[in-house]
């Protein structure tokens, strides 16, 4: 299979340069724990982060991080479309018959990532023993199905700016503020910010459905959501859907893509 | 299937670009009501190419020759007109035109930055889906004509321009295309290395039947490939029919390059001439004052040295772009 090889050559040619290698791996980790450590003192110093536990609370984070670390491993090439813009390299994939879209999914895969899937594992082990939830297969399979939307969420956010980006080089300074404000803003309960901006976060940046809903869904804690439960829980397929639009409109940004002069 | 391999008929494109205002109130009135400019690359472009048939594109820097290609690759959608390629709109089905030509942007690589160059070539297989047996040994041809083995287990980023672009020149024809568009192929090459890939589009041409648009600033190289150009100003067609024909109309000048001893042109001789470093260049169209000059410096002792030509095709074609241009304007 295409990816798997593609995968495996990108391994090897980082291994080649392999003191790289290690450090990149080990810069994944650092910034992972760095993010992680933060979380954790918020969520001692305040036990009750609006009325949701420590352990409810750092599920969350552990359901974003999962989410972007397969987003950010996976799609990275999404946020070069700029490069890939100028250096001519969307053209290429246009000469290939294969989908542009997974072409600039293969052009780069993200190493130090991965480094971060032993953060999430360990985050998601404490948080499941924090939490009082009775882990029966519907509610492990909707976690599951959780951690999936998370990663088409912010998939989704990075394609629809990644679209743009075929034509405008700065679209990129966007795709690195949305992945910062995820990053800011996905790993807490909203409810606890002010109207507007939680609003933003469900109608303009749908960050609430990243992680926030899907595990208020898990912890039954929807009554004190803003939306409805039903809305709630379809959280992951309303990230697939947005995910699917994303898509469509990756397809009709393509056709006006322009190339660059030369 | 039979008809032309690949048909322009009145090709169109306008590139869309937001313009700056200069100042950061401008900057802010452009981020509010963004200034739209359009630019016509390509204003009208018909042409068809034969099977089998090497087309020269030719014309100045900003003529429109890229982007013609590129809408012929599918790369870019026009704005109006058609493309076909083998009979079919490339942009509606992209992956059956990818299967059938094969490109080379000389100024950009299509392989993989951080893999070496045969990696590269394992992933156009797949991609491609070509048979490992056929990939051998076209790979192995490909090798013969460019001399690539000593260089493919590097990465594009440790390659010179001419063995990046050999490289490339490889891997467009992997998955064997019918048609391919060289887009200055041999832009910064060496004389070897430009002879080296001027000899394997002549064998793409003559032994595999290609059908061959190439663009080049190189006018030897026109010269030496082309029998059919396609000359192009300002997105216009300003010329399309044989080299020989092109030279005749516009190149029936003469030059006639002299040192004489004194370094300066002595009293007698017809018309004042351009001096070129020791020499005198004297040029002109009518034949009977080439004869008139010719005799009148043969007779000379102080002439040391005399040369005589006819234009270059280089002349030709910077003579051609100025009428033409004149006629326009
Ligand atoms: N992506 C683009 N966006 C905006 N304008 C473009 C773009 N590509 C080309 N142009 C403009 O279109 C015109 C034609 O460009 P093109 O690259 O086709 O010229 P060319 O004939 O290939 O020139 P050269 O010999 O310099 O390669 C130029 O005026 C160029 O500035
Ligand atoms: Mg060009």
């Amino acid at each position: 299979m295409l990816t798997l090889r593609f995968i495996k050559l990108s391994i090897k040619a980082a291994l080649e340069y392999r003191t790289d290698f290690i450090f990149m791996i080990a810069v994944g980790i650092i910034w992972q724990v760095t993010v992680v450590a933060f979380a954790t003192v918020v969520i001692t110093r305040f036990p009750g982060l609006g009325g949701w536990s420590a352990g409810d609370v750092l599920l969350v984070a552990s359901v974003r991080l999962a989410g972007h670390t397969f987003a950010s491993g996976f799609f990275i090439g999404l946020r070069q479309v700029s490069e890939l813009t100028a250096d001519g390299k969307i053209d290429a994939f246009l000469l290939r018959p294969l989908p542009v879209y997974r072409q600039v999914m293969l052009n780069y895969f993200h190493m130090p990532e991965f480094g971060g899937l032993a953060v999430v594992a360990v985050m998601f082990a404490a948080a499941v023993r924090m939490v009082d939830i009775d882990w029966t297969p519907w509610r492990i399979g909707y976690l599951v199905a959780s951690v999936v939307g998370a990663t088409l969420l912010e998939v989704a956010l990075q394609t629809v700016l990644g679209a743009f980006a075929l034509r405008r080089p700065t679209v990129k300074l966007w795709q690195e503020w949305t992945e910062e404000l995820m990053a800011a803003f996905g790993n807490y309960p909203l409810h606890i910010l002010p109207n507007l901006a939680w609003a933003v976060f469900v109608f303009v940046l749908p960050i609430a459905f990243c992680a926030y809903f899907p595990v208020a869904v898990l912890t039954g804690q929807t009554s004190s959501l803003p939306v409805p439960a039903g809305v709630a829980v379809a959280s992951p397929l309303i990230s697939a859907t947005l995910f699917l639009a994303a898509l469509g409109w990756w397809r009709i940004e393509l056709r006006r893509y322009e190339s660059v002069g030369g | 299937m039979d008809g032309p391999a690949i048909e322009a008929r009145r090709l169109r494109k306008v590139f869309t670009t937001s313009v700056r205002r200069p100042g950061f109130v401008g900057a802010l009135r452009s981020l509010v009501a963004p200034e739209r400019a359009d630019t016509v690359a390509v204003e009208e472009v018909s042409f068809s190419v034969a099977r089998g048939e090497l087309l020269a594109l030719l014309g100045p820097n900003g003529a429109g020759k890229s982007t013609t290609i590129k809408m012929l690759a599918g790369v870019l959608v026009p704005s109006d007109g058609e493309a076909r390629v083998a009979g079919q709109v490339p942009h509606l089905d992209r992956k059956v035109n990818a299967r059938r030509i094969g490109a080379v942007f000389g100024q950009r690589t299509q392989l993989w930055w951080d893999l070496p160059a045969v990696e590269s070539f394992t992933m156009l297989r797949d991609i491609f889906k070509i048979e490992q047996e056929a990939y051998r040994t076209r790979l192995e041809e490909l090798d013969g004509l460019l001399e690539l083995a000593s260089f493919w287990q590097r990465r594009p980023r440790q390659m010179s321009l001419g063995q990046r672009v050999r490289c490339d020149l490889a891997a467009a024809l992997l998955h064997d295309p019918p048609i391919i568009f060289l887009d200055e192929p041999t832009i910064g090459m060496d004389a070897v290395a430009k002879e080296q890939v001027r000899e394997f589009i002549r064998y793409q041409v003559e032994q595999r039947s290609r059908t061959v648009i190439l663009t080049t600033h190189d006018m030897a190289e026109v010269a030496r490939l082309a029998r059919r150009v396609l000359l192009v100003n300002e997105g216009r067609v300003v010329y399309d029919g044989g080299l020989a024909e092109l030279q005749k109309e516009y190149g029936s000048g003469w030059k006639v390059r002299v040192t004489f001893a004194t370094g300066e042109v002595p009293p007698g001789i017809p018309g004042p001439g351009e001096k070129v470093g020791d020499a005198h260049v004297f040029a002109g169209v009518d034949p009977t004052a080439k004869r008139e000059l010719m005799r009148s410096l043969l007779d000379r002792d102080d002439v040391t040295d005399l040369e005589t030509h006819g234009d270059d095709l280089e002349d030709i074609m910077a003579a051609v772009y100025r009428k033409r241009a004149a006629v326009t304007a």
